[in-house]
């Protein structure tokens, strides 16, 4: 929910969902209930295709199977005899249990027994299911059933001239929390990306501002480092400097825009979704509107690069957990990012009964 | 939530080990114990298990003195030797010898503890409490020149007992699970079936035309033959199946499981057949460990590990009435009342 006057996000009541954690739950009782109020994207959309597919999003463990009516998100056990249904396989837009054959249809209930092909099943032979979007070439689930934030706004996806490319997932040890913020950090260009961003001969991060959005943040960054990977050939003088416009959709996802001067852009959607509380799946989506006759492999792996150099030092990071008390970590002024961030997250409600 | 984390190597409740504490498994096959000590280990508690000229020992499995696994050691006319300072200790468990100090007076408490022991349809059984009456399944094809006698491997598998029985116990998986041996994918209907209660456990008699046979001999039974089985179960975690097959066969299939700790389960499988006495014995066991395989992929991935007690937490149609009695009769044992995760 947002609301417009206030110019925030306001959660839904915290007994909006009470059902059961899910079993060995690594969040504080407090921090997953907030979080599930939340999208999160689970799996890419084109892999969920003719057979089941498993997901883990804050410890629930997931069966993802597409049917008529779209994709269906289901606890990933079989009511009866409680095997995980990615044992199994789907039919018709239906899934089958490995186990004993039961059927479940495109609301996840059961639809037939073959043991008993003629008995009466019971309306509560229904897996739980949760609310799906399919948007941006990913899965995205929200497990209340109650989303308190609309999915993030990327309007390069639709945009007539962006040339759209999903890379495969990225894994990582690491807090949701930490991955973002690394994402949105503008002082370690020189630092972790020497060859992409050029050495250190420009590591003064100039000032920038910091607004707080209906959904999150919205930040504005103009500086010099440059060398975006451009296959066209296209001359490119890191003094001309770009913008870099971020877009937080609280808790884990941002869109950054990068005005190259002559026009180009870049947008990137970083969503970091919480396996659980120290593990996270990083699902890029990568927008251009140049190069489009290009190869789009040397545009991964540049910037899987960027990604790969970035998670050595979110893995190592310590504390684990993002710190929500702004004394437990030292500030510059170029984490003006970050100190908004931590605050919003902490206006949700998070960190309260943990920091390790 | 209570998990049955396991603390100082105990994963079970203190509650559900006491009771299953007073049952007999199997720990080890007869043909492979030796004058040698072998290591097993059986609800949590590591035991040494070894052959001598009065029978066989089974004891705890470390030195009084200091702690190390008599397993690691050897036998020496009847007795079982430390490997660390030769200590020696005799089939009732006495410390007979310190050799560091030989003709000084050992104390009687330097005796390990020992556990009875019976030798049955290949296998030696143990039980951790003393008091406890052997109560064995039947298993008297075993004995009976009339039937060839087959050792399967035994089988490691990373689930509760409770899990495993059932699943031996499941009569509506054939269709779905066993294609690869000798279910049939279009014969998935179960008839109704009785479940009794024993004072030892469940009798099921079930009948239906699941052909025993691999597809290739399915021609061997008479149209419409109806195929009995019965399945007898002895808590709590052993049954035996009988199939009655055509001309008067039967072919008998003893599941007995130990439980090595609250979620690893080593199965035996004695099996007694009176018919196709000319099949070469690898060929039966190569087919058995095949059905094993297809049931061990099931049975690791259930969710909760720990077989539920209270009916409520599953869903159950009419086939599952063997399953249904086998949880009440483990509830009314007293099982699960600490955990089920």
């Amino acid at each position: 929910m947002i609301d417009s006057r206030e110019k925030k996000l306001v959660l839904p009541p915290p007994t909006s969902y009470e059902g059961p954690l899910p079993r060995n739950c690594t969040f504080s009782e407090s921090d997953w209930r907030i979080l599930a109020n939340f999208w999160h994207p689970v799996a890419l959309a084109n892999k969920v295709v003719n057979q089941p597919v498993a997901a883990t999003l804050l410890d629930q463990n997931l069966v993802l199977y597409r049917t008529s009516k779209g994709v269906v998100a289901a606890n990933n056990l079989c009511l009866h005899r409680g095997v995980p249904l990615t044992m199994g396989w789907c039919e018709g837009g239906e899934i089958i249990c490995k186990y004993h054959g039961f059927r479940y249809n495109n609301e996840g209930q059961c639809i037939n027994i073959p043991a008993h092909p003629d008995a009466v099943i019971p309306p509560k032979l229904r897996l739980h299911t949760y609310p799906v979007e399919e948007k941006y070439g990913l899965i995205w689930v929200c497990l209340s059933g109650h989303p308190a934030n609309i999915l993030p706004d990327v309007p390069e996806w639709d945009t007539p001239g962006y040339q759209c490319v999903i890379p495969e997932p990225i894994d990582l040890s690491a807090a949701a929390g930490r991955q973002l913020e690394g994402f949105l950090d503008v002082a370690h260009f020189t630092w972790l990306h020497p060859e992409i961003f050029g050495d250190c001969n420009s590591p003064v991060a100039p000032q920038y501002p910091v607004e707080k959005t209906l959904t999150g943040l919205h930040i504005k960054y103009r500086s010099e480092e440059g060398n975006y990977l451009r296959q066209d050939g296209t001359e490119y003088t890191p003094g001309d400097g770009v913008l870099r416009v971020f877009d937080v959709t609280l808790p884990f996802s941002a869109r950054l825009v990068v005005h190259m001067p002559d026009g180009a852009r870049l947008a990137i959607l970083n969503s970091a979704s919480p396996i659980s509380i120290r593990k996270t799946r990083l699902f890029p989506v990568l927008m251009r509107n140049y190069d489009l006759g290009e190869p789009v492999e040397p545009f991964i792996a540049y910037n899987n690069k960027i990604f790969d150099e970035d998670r050595d030092v979110v893995q190592a990071q310590c504390p684990e957990d993002l710190p929500m008390d702004q004394m437990e970590e030292v500030h510059i002024r170029a984490d003006r990012t970050s100190i908004a961030y931590r605050q919003e997250l902490a206006r949700l409600g998070l960190g309260r009964s943990y920091t390790a | 939530m209570i998990m049955p984390v396991a603390k100082g190597g105990f994963t079970f409740s203190p509650s559900d080990w006491e009771i299953l504490s007073h049952f007999w498994y199997p720990i080890a096959f007869s043909h492979e114990l030796k004058a040698v000590p072998i290591a097993v280990t059986l609800l949590d508690r590591k035991l040494v298990v070894y052959r001598h000229s009065q029978g066989i020992t089974v004891a705890k499995n470390l030195c009084l003195h200091r702690g190390v696994p008599l397993s690691m050691g050897w036998v020496e006319g009847d007795k079982l030797v430390c490997k660390y300072h030769g200590f020696r200790y005799a089939p009732n468990g006495h410390c007979t010898e310190t050799p560091t100090h030989l003709g000084v007076i050992i104390p009687p408490r330097l005796c390990l503890e020992t556990y009875p022991a019976l030798e049955r349809y290949g296998l030696i059984w143990t039980c951790l409490n003393p008091k406890a009456e052997p109560l064995l399944p039947d298993f008297q094809e075993w004995n009976d020149p009339d039937y060839v006698q087959v050792l399967p491997d035994a089988w490691d598998i990373k689930a509760s007992a409770g899990r495993q029985l059932e699943g031996f116990l499941d009569v509506a998986h054939f269709a779905w699970i066993h294609t690869g041996t000798f279910g049939d994918r279009q014969n998935t209907i179960v008839p109704r079936y009785d479940v009794e209660q024993l004072p030892n456990g469940l009798r099921a008699a079930y009948a239906s035309t699941v052909s025993n046979f691999t597809p290739d001999m399915w021609h061997r039974a008479p149209k419409d033959f109806l195929w009995w089985r019965v399945f007898e179960v002895t808590l709590p975690f052993s049954a035996r199946l009988t199939v009655k097959f055509p001309e008067e066969g039967r072919l008998c299939i003893l599941n007995a499981c130990s439980p090595v700790s609250a979620r690893h389960t080593k199965l035996f499988v004695p099996i007694a057949r009176n018919f196709d006495k000319d099949i070469p014995i690898d060929t039966i066991r190569d087919f058995n460990h095949r059905v094993f395989a297809e049931d061990q992929e099931i049975v690791e991935a259930q969710c909760p590990e720990d077989l539920p007690i209270d009916l409520a937490e599953e869903v159950h149609i009419r086939a599952d009435r063997t399953s249904i009695e086998y949880r009440k009769s483990l509830g009314r044992l007293g099982l699960g009342r600490n955990y089920t995760s």
